[in-house]
């Protein structure tokens, strides 16, 4: 078995007692979910982990919103009918293609969003979605997502407890895409589109584009070419185009910068069609 | 074809004898042993692809409590082996030291440490220090071949290398007629290179060997292998002991596909228990077995065609091949040798061929024996070539291949001039069935429809391919397998076979070929197999031998077995011994009379002129019939992303007869299912310092229950005159198929041809824009 | 320190290192039909049940499975009755080397206690966790649908 430093292993009963422990031992202690990741990449500074199924962080509420607690599984988010009631059930068809159904069963919200991983399919559709996040930072906060990755970037480390994403408009959907070698694989890149129609012009996008091997962000260049502008085969065509040339690709050893590029393109032009569809048929 | 006797028990879908114990969890793996006292070893790999060992400080690893025993070349024996589970002599070199002062790959071994744990053990690696001097990586072939490169075998005691100058392990070069002519005569002439790559057998077991001392002080090696007789003596040879002094068994073992027909291990885990006295475990981890256990040869190959235009008869046929055989050349002449033997008798018309190889050391990851050995590598670009020769004559595919393949009655003059070695053995083909395949194929895939259709649907276009090939079933004049059958009072029987079942029901199909002459249920059929000890040799799991060569050893040990009963039965029954049978677990004699097995065997244990009814009997093979296979896919390819998807494959395969249907489907299946994970998704990466980049399941991608396609094998049996109970071999085969098939397919999809594996998304999009612009 | 579980219906106590995962827990208590394949989560060969959920047990932290109930592939014979599902998987021929087998059976067990009548593909789904190189899941597939036929009741 591979060999570990941790030497304790904890579950308090309360946010404070967890936060407190944390504080106390810095880089030595990390906050755990499912534990996966906190297993598969800890390193010898890791002596203790913080477990935080005691805090009672696994629900699904929310009536047009949806609030899902940090510790639900993916699992558990497949399964509940709050979720799949959400924009369609995207985050369930999302989810059910992520890791395998084992990890599922153990991998939580939070966990995986504390584990930011660059091939995260979760993060860009939460990006997309507008997600904000609950996090115990010495008090209770509630943070755009992608400020909380903000924070993390200076090396703070709050406590998520909650994600809040907001109630969807009427006349708005969402799409997804991922490519990856096998269907039990991380993406070489994926991508999370959001649209909000208004008139038949769109009012709002949000684009996310993940795994390029950089993790998943909002693309303003990409939205801002989409605002305002019919959602027709011309305009797709146009800001997936911009997809192709403003992302920042990289070569690593799953894929070339420029394949990666060319994924951007077709992923968002997939995307948007498929949100376009889905509203023709709301509309 | 020759008539196919009725079978009671051959040719049922009988469950696997060990299926109860696998299904339930019983500890029947080679690690699910608990022995007290138990060391952990643990391997300290080179973290260089070549270099020198100066120095080596192993002081503070050896004092560290827990640790029992550290190994390294200056205290382990020196003589040169080769890894390779093959008969001996072994056609591979002798390049391999137990610890060698040179390292030669990264991973390679350079230490070994004995420990309480595996958690010291590990902690005790790391205390080991050593210094080394770092020599020039050779990291490709054309690296190994260039003038001045580094000799990479610079030793004076290896043997068997071809050239180690020049780091060539192997030179093969065969030719039949007169190929320079050959062309000349020939209207149409297709040349096609196909490059294939590193790949792995990533068995979900990877390697482990738990050694350990007998009561009488003998060594046991409980280990996961495919060679358990190979094992013993390259043991013996390695740790210069005697082979009486070994005892080999393997347990239940988690796959193996050719990489466990090597010894990897068991030298290593056999020393600590011989100085320690200590039971030994060493089991490599899932980076390790990247890392350091076996992979595929990878091979580029050249093929070229000489055709007859007005109607596709080939006149000329020339192999070339380049194999990398990485570090070390275990099965790198066979292999190499294979790319040829296995495919080129196929397209026997031909009078004039030629092939020529090298296999060439790289300082890199070591290839062995994988599925297909060389044929997979090699069926590429002869069935590319064969789908481009078809399109220049404007024939069908299917056609040019009905025009061309051999038959039964014929031969190849290739099956002389070539075998796994260098010289191979003349033989003539008894058994094909590869028409009715193809029809079978063809009709079932929906050829006449969707050739040539390139349908649309959404961002997919589809597209058919197809290809044939053959295999062969053992190593003729070289492989030997024996079987023992005692029997019991009760009317059961033990079998005794060195034959090694990996998984892949080599237990169940020998009982069920004695439970047939012998007239029994295969529950009265108790099978033990490799223990060498206690059963009679086999060569082991490797070239398709086991249903042939081991089942025609049980075959003649039962017909003995069989005849001893008749002898004690006949003046019982009256009857002349020639006019018994055996059915239901009695013999009948002709005029009606039975006498039940237990009566007979209570007779002869017990009461009346008392012998052990038992018998055993050798099998040597004269020939090698080889199984012929004919494979259909249908692909769609995602235009945008390059992503080609297979949607349904069909393998129409003639194996002979089939002993138990539901097992040799499954051995297809699986090569299959294998063989596309190598056409399109699997792929080592090696880094510019020759470092394996993706040592993981999570970064090497083989696939799973959502990448596969509807999968539809057909057995189409033919009766192999020479097999027993008319059998041939259905183990490698089926791995051969997808890279040809799939290929052809994408072709027929997109008007793309590509010839370097695995097909991945980027390279099949970089193919299609590079024609859309030609 | 000490945790206790229930294990395939016997309740444990058992000393554990704080940070070691199931799976060698189950494996030194002598659980050995639980496999390890590659200590990643990468192949599922490590299966066992977590209050009727697979989860590869190489993840998981054995602290985690305290209070909880864990079933591995032994667990589920009855009485010397093989599981529908180990029996279809002996019947259809989806057993070759073994390895996989455990955590494949252990994977398709949960799928059908909450989906008794699963469609091909959510049983691919549910078993695209569980990586086989002997039997390409051809047979596989098909005992996950014969054990769920007699389940059922329908044969």
């Amino acid at each position: 078995m591979i060999p570990t430093a941790i030497r304790e292993y904890i579950k308090p009963t309360s946010i404070q007692e967890a936060w407190a422990v944390l504080m106390e031992r810095g880089l030595s202690a990390k906050p755990m979910g499912g534990g996966i990741d906190v297993g598969l990449y800890a390193t010898p500074d890791l002596r203790i982990v913080v477990d935080l199924g005691g805090l009672e962080l696994s629900y699904v509420r929310g009536e047009d919103e949806l609030d899902i607690g940090a510790t639900t599984t993916f699992a558990e988010m497949i399964e509940s009918s709050r979720v799949g009631g959400y924009l369609d059930g995207i985050l369930v068809e999302i989810l059910e293609k992520v890791a395998s159904p084992l990890q599922r069963n153990l991998a939580t919200v939070g966990g995986t969003l504390g584990s930011a991983h660059p091939w995260s399919d979760v993060i860009p559709a939460l990006l997309a979605l507008d997600a904000q996040v609950v996090v115990y930072h010495e008090r209770r906060q509630t943070l755009p997502l992608a400020e909380y990755f903000a924070i993390r970037a200076q090396g703070e480390r709050p406590l998520i407890t909650e994600i809040r994403l907001p109630r969807a408009p009427v006349m708005s959907a969402c799409g997804f895409e991922e490519y990856s070698k096998t269907a039990f694989d991380v993406a070489i890149l994926n991508c999370a589109c959001f649209v909000e129609l208004e008139a038949d012009r769109c009012k709002t996008a949000r684009i996310a584009i993940g795994g390029t091997p950089a993790m998943a962000a909002r693309r303003p260049t990409v939205e801002e070419s989409l605002t305002g502008a019919r959602l027709d085969g011309e305009a797709i065509d146009r800001v997936a185009e911009i997809a192709e040339r403003s992302i920042d690709a990289r070569d690593d050893r799953r894929a070339t910068a420029a394949y990666r590029r060319h994924l951007a393109r077709v992923g968002v032009s997939r995307c948007l069609r498929r949100i376009a569809r889905k509203l023709e048929t709301m509309g | 074809m020759t008539e196919r006797p009725n079978f009671s028990i051959v040719g049922q879908n009988e469950r696997k004898i060990d299926g109860r114990a696998l299904v339930t969890g019983k500890p029947v793996f080679v690690a699910d042993l608990q022995l007290p006292e138990t060391l952990h070893v643990k391997i300290l790999g080179s973290p260089h692809a070549h270099a020198r060992i100066v120095r080596m400080d192993t002081s503070q690893a050896q004092a560290m409590t827990g640790v029992a025993c550290v190994l390294t070349h200056e205290n382990t024996p020196a003589g040169r082996h080769t890894t390779a589970g093959q008969g001996f002599p072994e056609p591979s070199p002798y390049d391999t030291r137990m610890f060698d002062d040179k390292v030669r790959f990264v991973g390679d071994r350079v230490a070994a440490v004995a420990a309480d744990s595996e958690q010291v053990a590990s902690a005790a690696l790391k205390a080991i220090s050593v210094t080394y001097e770092e020599l020039e990586p050779v990291l490709s072939i054309d690296d190994a071949l260039r003038i001045g490169a580094p000799v990479i075998h610079d030793e004076d005691d290896a043997r068997g290398i071809y050239d180690a100058t020049r780091n060539v392990v192997a030179d093969v070069d065969i030719d039949v007629g007169d190929i320079v002519a050959g062309f000349e005569e020939s209207d149409i002439i297709v040349e096609t290179i196909c490059d294939t790559q590193y790949a792995q057998h990533t068995p979900i077991e990877t390697h482990v060997v738990y050694s350990y001392l007998e009561s009488d002080g003998r060594l046991v090696l409980r280990t996961s292998t495919q060679v358990p007789f190979h094992a013993r003596r390259i043991v013996a040879q390695t740790l210069g002991i005697p082979i009486c002094d070994i005892r080999v068994i393997k347990p239940r073992i988690g796959g193996g596909f050719g990489t466990k027909q090597e010894v990897l291990l068991e030298d290593v885990a056999g020393l600590v228990t011989l100085r320690t006295g200590r039971p030994a475990l060493i089991s490599l981890s899932r980076k390790e077995e990247f890392i350091s256990a076996r992979t595929r040869h990878p091979m580029r190959v050249r093929v070229k065609l000489g055709a007859d235009e007005r109607d596709g008869t080939l006149r000329a046929i020339e192999m070339e091949a380049i194999s990398n055989t990485g570090a070390y050349g275990a099965h790198g002449l066979t292999v190499l040798a294979n790319a040829g033997s296995k495919t080129l008798p196929l397209y026997n018309k031909a009078p004039h061929a030629h092939f020529y190889g090298q296999a060439i050391y790289t300082t890199l990851p070591v290839p062995g024996a994988y599925r297909g050995y060389g044929a997979t590598q090699g069926y590429f670009p002869l069935e590319t070539a064969m789908d481009e020769l078809a399109e220049r004559l404007q024939l069908d595919p299917i056609e040019l291949r009905r025009r061309n393949h051999i038959r039964a009655g014929e031969t190849s003059p290739i099956f002389e001039k070539l075998g796994e070695g260098r010289e191979g053995v003349e033989q003539s083909v008894k058994s094909c069935e590869l028409e009715r395949c193809l029809d079978i194929g063809a009709e079932r895939i929906g050829w006449a429809k969707k050739r040539g259709t390139r349908r649309r649907e959404g961002e997919w276009v589809h597209g058919v391919g197809m290809s044939i090939m053959m295999q062969g079933s053992g190593i003729p004049l070289i492989d030997m397998a024996a079987a023992t059958i005692k029997m019991n009072e009760d009317g059961s029987f033990n079998l005794l076979i060195g034959a090694t079942d990996l998984g892949t029901g080599s237990d169940t199909i020998l009982g069920q070929i004695a439970a047939e002459v012998l007239g029994v249920p295969l529950e009265k059929m108790i099978v033990l197999s490799s223990d060498t000890d206690v059963t009679p040799f086999d060569v082991g799991a490797y070239a398709s031998s086991t249903t042939y060569v081991s089942g025609m050893a049980v075959q003649r040990a039962a017909e003995k077995v069989r005849d001893q009963i008749f002898d004690i039965s006949a003046p019982i029954l009256e009857s002349d011994p020639k006019a018994l049978a055996l059915a239901d677990g009695a013999v009948l004699a002709s005029h009606g009379k039975t006498l039940s097995l237990a009566e007979v065997c209570q007779r002869a244990m017990y009461e009346s002129n008392q012998f052990q009814i038992a018998a055993t009997a050798s099998c040597v093979p004269q020939e090698s019939p080889p199984p012929f296979l004919a494979n259909f896919a249908e692909v769609a390819v995602d235009m945008e992303t390059g992503r080609v998807k297979v949607l349904h494959y069909v393998a129409a395969v003639d194996c002979g007869v089939a002993i138990n249907p539901l097992l040799a489907e499954g051995q297809m299946e699986g090569a299959i299912v294998n063989g596309i994970g190598y056409a399109l998704t699997e792929e080592m990466l090696i880094s510019s310092r020759g470092r394996v980049r993706n040592p993981s399941l999570f970064d090497y991608k083989i696939p799973g229950t959502l990448d596969i396609p509807k999968v539809e094998v057909v057995i189409v049996e033919s009766y192999e005159p020479t097999g027993p109970m008319g059998a041939k071999s259905v183990g490698e085969i089926g791995i051969n198929g997808p890279i040809p098939t799939i290929a052809n397919a994408i072709y027929d999809a997109t008007g793309v041809r590509l010839r370097q594996t695995p097909f991945t998304p980027e390279r099949v999009l970089d193919a299609v824009h590079r024609a859309s612009i030609a | 320190m000490t945790i206790t579980l229930t294990i395939n219906g016997i309740r444990k106590t058992l000393e554990i290192e704080p940070g070691e995962k199931l799976l060698g827990l189950l494996r030194r208590e002598g659980y050995m039909g639980v496999k390890i394949g590659c200590e990643a989560g990468d192949c599922g060969a490590c299966a066992v049940l977590l209050d009727g959920r697979s989860v590869n047990s190489c993840l998981l932290f054995a602290a985690k499975a305290d209070g909880c109930k864990v079933v591995t592939v032994e667990g589920l014979e009855q009485d010397g009755h093989l599981h529908p599902v180990q029996e279809a998987f002996l019947d259809q021929g989806g057993v070759q080397c073994g390895y996989c087998t455990p955590g494949m059976i252990i994977s398709a067990v949960d799928l059908l206690s909450r989906n008794p009548s699963p469609t091909e593909t959510e049983i691919r789904r549910a078993l695209s966790g569980n990586l086989c190189r002997c039997t390409g899941y051809v047979k596989q597939i098909q005992a996950v649908q014969r054990a769920a036929a007699v389940m059922r009741g329908d044969r």
